[in-house]
């Protein structure tokens, strides 16, 4: 095996893990962590709110940013450095739809975080304020994980197609 | 083809839950949680979280032998070719053989931290009689998840080698 097959051998993996655990922590959000919260009490509810979803968020910003990266540098290696290539096979249109999908999550991820971290700073942080604030802001942080889920279901069944695709 | 794909899907889903939910464990949850500031709640809460991974956790392992037996299947491994000892040679083989019996040792050691370990901690943790103990407990707890997780990411690798060929 070359240097250059033995590098993609191993960006191809990292592309993998990363897209495991990344459409993997959108799950455990949406099935394990939103549910557990939503029995703790009002008060506890707002303060791991405050530590758990900043961990959460820079999380899916490196695991989906790995992704992103390794997954573009696998595809520019394969068209050799020419995309408009993917449009030419189904292959190629299949992983463009699943890259294109992936990146504008991501992109939504990005403007998310900045956005979710301040509202949660300023509705739960010094000061705590009342449990209907906490509680609007715990709807709007179920609603992000469920979409983002769906967009990486549909981003994993591009690629898994695209496998097995001409 | 068409039933292959499915099942290959299933696989990469199943592998994603399980995988995925460990590592959002090990690296977003459980490292708050063990603040000393968050020591009262993070016992029923990592009960709750454990408790709730526990079923989906479960449900993903049964879907990945399910669907893995259904992929070897596809690829002309059976139980003759296990029999007989046809499904360990060659590098598809060993590297089967070795993933097999990772995932043998996951089963086991999700088993003993679901069943034992997790289910132990939490009693002790609740009834309070020695700290120590309940340090030592959930400390056996904590790199049981650890080796879990790595054990599931060598079986994830071995996995993409077994499609895509040994480097």
């Amino acid at each position: 095996m070359s240097a250059t097959a033995a590098v993609l051998y191993v960006v191809r993996l990292i592309h993998v893990l990363a897209g495991v655990g990344w459409f993997g922590e959108v799950l455990a959000v949406t099935a394990v962590l939103l549910p557990a919260l939503a029995r703790a009490s009002a008060a506890e509810r707002g303060r791991l709110l405050t530590l758990v979803f900043p961990r959460v968020a820079r999380l899916a910003t490196v695991l989906g940013g790995t992704a992103l990266a390794s997954g573009l540098l696998l595809a520019s290696w394969y068209t050799q450095g020419h995309p408009a290539r993917l449009l030419q096979s189904t292959w190629g249109r299949c992983v463009l739809a699943g890259a294109v999908l992936g990146g504008a999550l991501y992109a939504f991820h990005l403007f998310q975080e900045s956005r979710l971290e301040q509202a949660i700073e300023e509705r739960l942080g010094i000061g705590v304020r009342g449990a209907e604030e906490t509680e609007l802001l715990l709807r709007r942080l179920t609603l992000v994980p469920r979409i983002g889920a769906g967009i990486l279901l549909l981003v994993i069944g591009c690629m898994v197609a695209a496998g097995h695709l001409p | 083809m068409a039933w292959y794909v499915c099942s290959v899907a299933l696989h990469i889903l199943a592998a994603c839950v399980w995988i995925g939910g460990m590592v959002f464990l090990a690296l977003a949850v459980l490292p708050v949680l063990r603040r000393p500031a968050y020591q009262a709640v993070a016992v029923p809460l990592i009960h709750a979280l454990g408790l709730r991974f526990r079923w989906i956790g479960w449900a993903a392992l049964a879907t990945l032998v399910a669907t893995g037996v259904v992929n070897l299947s596809y690829r002309g491994i059976g139980w003759a070719q296990v029999r007989t000892g046809a499904a360990w040679q060659g590098w598809f083989g060993h590297v089967l053989a070795l993933k097999l019996v990772l995932v043998a040792l996951i089963l086991v050691a999700a088993g003993a931290h679901d069943l034992l370990l997790g289910p132990l901690a939490t009693r002790l943790a609740n009834e309070h009689p020695d700290p120590a103990r309940v340090r030592r407990i959930r400390r056996g707890a904590a790199w049981a998840g650890r080796g879990l997780l790595l054990l599931s990411v060598a079986v994830l690798v071995l996995g993409v080698m077994l499609v895509r060929g040994v480097p």
